[in-house]
């Protein structure tokens, strides 16, 4: 009956649903090209040791979360470090992820134009996309927790159908060798990885309003391993079916992949439409995850009631950061340059805190033990 | 009886203010005196002008002056023959050779002599009044101050019948009707508990309609009452006609195409919300109760699903769920895989669909928009015609338009086989406002698919999931038990499982006492699933 927004109701299988559909998004359609152009056959194995990593990147954040459960990231980093160098960060954040919000929506444009409406101007397509997110991200977290949650199946399930009638065309020698014929950026493909995961932290925004913040880092492992293993799926799919070299001249090996998918029992000719709807799906999904994630610091910064003005008068920001790289090698270049920093931050920032904090408990644990 | 010339003139003589009541404080102080004439006098200056107030002037055991007032529109005229006038014209054996003393005479008349079920003394001017209109009889007595009210209540109304937009196979046959007291005996009769609490209390300022809210204490959770209570508390305006206007003065959002209230004409289905934990809302007059809160699944079950078996009842409802969600994108589909996509279909099937639209000169968007808007205007034409020509005509809209236009070259023959399955698809869903709401929403599907193909529709259903998932019925998920997910719920949702299957109420409405059935109810049904029939045997 209470219209404001409730403090811990988002129940862990809620948390792992946010966390695994802010993760699978618009990088499902370059990334086996990155793989194959760091390890070629030995993408996959690139892609698990990424996955490896964003798992443990997510650790701090989650050990953090879970020692301040019911406070957000503003008030309890500004207990931690101070309120400048908390205000610094915060408003990196914000910069880095309205950045990536325009980048995401030029992306999905271009794809778009593209792929299905070659006639239709990719400005007016990402318009109506970032209209879209305005319009979702105006809700409080429980419902943008349960927007998550209902769509993760409409994700999940078909995506696993179509990568599985794709794999009749597989020819399995191609996978071999695992560790790949040249291994040359092991390190920058599964680097690239963990920034197509970076959106998992909405989970610092998600932890204070979970009903059992001490399940965080369960929360977290379970969910990357889950949308990690649609990755891997997707990779080991996409090397199978047309090996590395000819990937590595590829722009969207999964949709070529989605093309050479056919379902006998569908009645359809193709399946590439019903993959570019769900794809559509997982850009909104990830979309909405990290425009929320500044509207949420923006929110917590000034204390805002609510951020429904806010969710719509940053909307014209995000729509001139995705009109200002001027092709696609240019997008593609910063969106890797944007997610190195990010990382840092999204990785470093968390650490930070958590050792300051492990550092002032140890402090204070002496005290009173002494 | 005066004539209409007559009738003209005084109404031309009188004034005419806009005023919410006309009751002054001298004419209060006029129907407290104890004198008959001046009682008699203040509520003919109230009730005067209207020709069927009726004053039957007496004497009370043929001794003091009284009078009956009443409206003879809305009374019993039997009753107040039998249980009024006659005992109080012929004394009664008990009371004879007594001295009753002037001021003690109500309370004998209404202890030994009035023969009515409900009465009351009452000296307050404005509930005199009020009972007057609602049809009661009002006995003033030359002398005694108080006045009595006897409940002589009886309006025209039709008798139960099977409710025309429920029908059900298997359930029972009689539906809610417009008077109150029949509906709440319905329900009663249906809910033999001493928890089932009714609370009545009149809402509008001119049309004082009756408004009911039931629940049964012990089950429903106390905050829902409470906001259901402060809602209703809250509405002042002048005229409640029917259940509709409450709704629409209590729901959450609207704003929403959604309805956020079930209205139900049928009893049972009432009694089982009631018993979930829920609040029913009647008002007099109305045959629809107002189940609050309500989630989007209840939109698509029907009391047929409980009655019949559970595995039929599973599937039909998926099938209705699909029909719902058929109703809402096929025409987009069409549009956007026919404008844009094409290669998505198999090869075959495009020839002989791009065969059909050879000749037709719109694009399929328009196409498509011009058939749906028609076919919306056929429904709303056949909707209310008698039901010999409603079936005539459809015929004719249906059969003979289509074939026609198809044969015109007007349009193809695929676009009127999908906006045909549409139209049916619609109405196999039980509820029509929701129903509705599905089938005006397409309509900006079938512009955004022909504007940007798959991608729009996306983009539109997208819009209307994520409206349906953050709308709230009294602080109930609209989506609930899909969103927030709830595996109990789900077994009543998406499926109906058996009965004994289901032990809880659902745990989205917070009920006080959750479990229905005992523990040991679904012991022997599963025995006799997974072990073969158990029988005892005889000694």
């Amino acid at each position: 009956m209470n219209r404001s927004t409730p403090t811990g109701q988002i129940t862990p299988l809620q948390t792992q649903a946010i966390v695994i559909s802010s993760i699978v998004g618009i990088g499902v359609l370059t990334f086996p090209t990155y793989m194959a152009q760091a390890a070629d056959s030995g993408g996959p194995l690139v892609t698990l040791l990424g996955i490896v990593f964003s798992c443990i990147s997510l650790i701090p954040l989650s050990l953090v979360g879970r020692r301040f459960p019911k406070e957000n990231i503003v008030v309890y980093s500004g207990k931690l470090i101070g309120k400048w160098p908390t205000l610094l960060f915060c408003f990196t954040l914000i910069l880095m992820f309205l950045l990536v919000t325009g980048g995401i929506v030029r992306e999905t444009a271009e794809a778009i134009s593209l792929i299905v409406l070659p006639r239709t101007p990719p400005e007016i397509t990402a318009i109506m996309l970032l209209s879209l997110t305005a319009l979702s991200a105006r809700r409080n977290i429980i419902k943008f927790s349960y927007i998550h949650t209902f769509y993760l199946p409409f994700i999940l399930v078909p995506g696993l159908i179509i990568l599985i009638g794709s794999l009749r065309n597989a020819d399995y020698l191609n996978l071999l060798p695992f560790t790949g014929i040249h291994p040359k950026n092991v390190i920058s493909g599964a680097l690239t990885i963990m920034g197509l995961f970076q959106v998992s932290f909405i989970l610092a925004m998600v932890i204070p309003h979970m009903s059992k913040p001490q399940k965080a880092l369960n929360c977290s492992f379970w969910s990357i391993a889950c949308a990690g293993a649609l990755y891997l799926f997707i990779v080991t799919a996409s090397t199978a079916v047309f090996g590395a070299e000819e990937m590595k001249e590829m722009v969207y090996p999964t949709l070529e992949l989605a093309r050479s998918s056919s379902i006998s029992v569908s009645g359809l000719q193709r399946v590439d439409g019903i993959f570019i709807i769900v794809w559509v799906l997982t850009v909104f999904t990830t979309l909405i995850s990290t425009y929320y994630i500044s509207l949420y610091l923006i929110g917590r910064i000034f204390d805002l009631q609510d951020h429904r003005m806010l969710a719509t008068f940053l909307i014209p920001f995000v729509f001139i950061v995705s009109l200002i790289p001027q092709d696609f090698f240019q997008l593609y270049d910063s969106m890797n340059l944007i997610s190195i920093v990010g990382l840092c931050l999204t990785f470093g920032y968390p650490l930070l805190l958590y050792i300051i904090s492990f550092i002032q408990k140890g402090v204070r644990g002496n005290e009173t033990t002494g | 009886m005066s004539s209409w010339k007559q009738i003209f003139e005084t109404y031309k003589a009188g004034k005419h203010e806009p005023v919410e009541s006309r009751m002054t404080p001298g004419t209060t102080v006029q129907l407290a005196s104890p004198s008959l004439e001046d009682k008699l006098e203040a509520i003919h200056s109230f009730l005067g002008e209207s020709d069927d107030l009726i004053v039957r002037r007496f004497r009370v055991f043929g001794e003091i002056e009284a009078a009956a007032i009443f409206m003879a529109s809305v009374v019993d005229h039997i009753l107040i023959h039998e249980a009024i006038l006659k005992p109080l014209m012929n004394i009664p054996p008990q009371l004879n050779f007594k001295v009753i003393d002037l001021k003690e005479l109500p309370d004998v008349l209404l202890k030994d002599c009035l023969l009515v079920t409900g009465g009351m003394k009452e000296t307050e001017a404005e509930k005199l009044l009020n009972s007057i209109m609602q049809g009661s009889t009002v006995l003033l007595i030359d002398g005694a101050p108080e006045s009595l009210v006897l409940q002589t209540r009886k309006i025209e109304k039709r008798g139960i019948e099977q409710p025309q937009t429920e029908q059900v196979i298997r359930g029972a046959r009689e539906g809610f009707v417009e008077v109150l007291e029949t509906n709440l005996s319905l329900l009663r009769g249906r809910l033999q508990s001493n928890d089932l609490r009714i609370k009545i209390s009149p809402i509008g300022r001119r049309t004082r309609s009756r408004v009911a809210v039931c629940y049964i204490e012990g089950i429903v959770n106390p905050q829902l009452v409470d906001e259901a209570l402060s809602r209703l508390s809250k509405i002042d305006t002048d005229a409640i006609i029917d259940a509709g206007y409450i709704e629409q003065f209590i729901e959450d959002h609207p704003m929403s195409p959604f309805p956020q209230i079930q209205s139900t004409e049928r009893p049972d289905k009432t009694a089982a919300a009631l018993i979930e934990g829920r609040v029913a809302i009647m008002v007099d007059n109305s045959p629809f109760a107002l189940i609050i809160p309500t989630v989007f699944a209840q939109f698509y079950q029907t009391l047929d699903d409980y009655t019949e078996r559970f595995m039929i009842a599973s599937l039909i409802r998926m099938v209705r769920l699909i029909a719902l969600i058929f109703s809402l994108i096929t025409p987009a589909l069409y549009v956007s895989v026919i404008s844009f996509n094409p290669e998505l279909l198999p090869t075959d099937f495009a020839v002989a669909v791009a065969g059909g639209r050879a000749g037709v000169p719109f694009p399929a968007f328009i196409e498509v928009l011009i058939i749906e808007v028609s076919m919306e205007v056929l429904r709303e034409a056949t909707i209310r015609l008698p039901q010999m020509i409603g079936g005539a005509l459809s015929i004719v809209g249906v059969l003979v338009i289509g074939q026609a236009a198809v044969s015109a070259g007007f349009c193809s023959p695929i676009t009127v086989v999908i906006v045909a399955l549409t139209t049916i698809g619609s109405f196999a869903t039980p509820a029509y406002n929701a129903a509705i709401a599905l089938r005006m929403l397409r309509f900006p599907l079938i512009f955004l698919a022909g504007t940007f193909g798959l991608y729009g529709v996306m983009i539109g259903l997208i819009l209307i999931v994520n409206h349906l998932l953050s709308l709230e019925s009294f602080g109930v998920p609209y989506v609930a038990p899909i969103v927030p997910g709830s595996w109990q719920g789900i077994k009543d949702s998406l499926m109906r499982g058996p009965l004994w299957w289901i032990p809880n109420r659902p745990s989205y409405l917070h009920p006080v006492n959750k479990r229905r059935q005992a523990k040991k109810t679904a012991k022997s049904p599963m025995d006799s699933a997974f072990k073969g029939p158990t029988r005892k045997e005889n000694p």
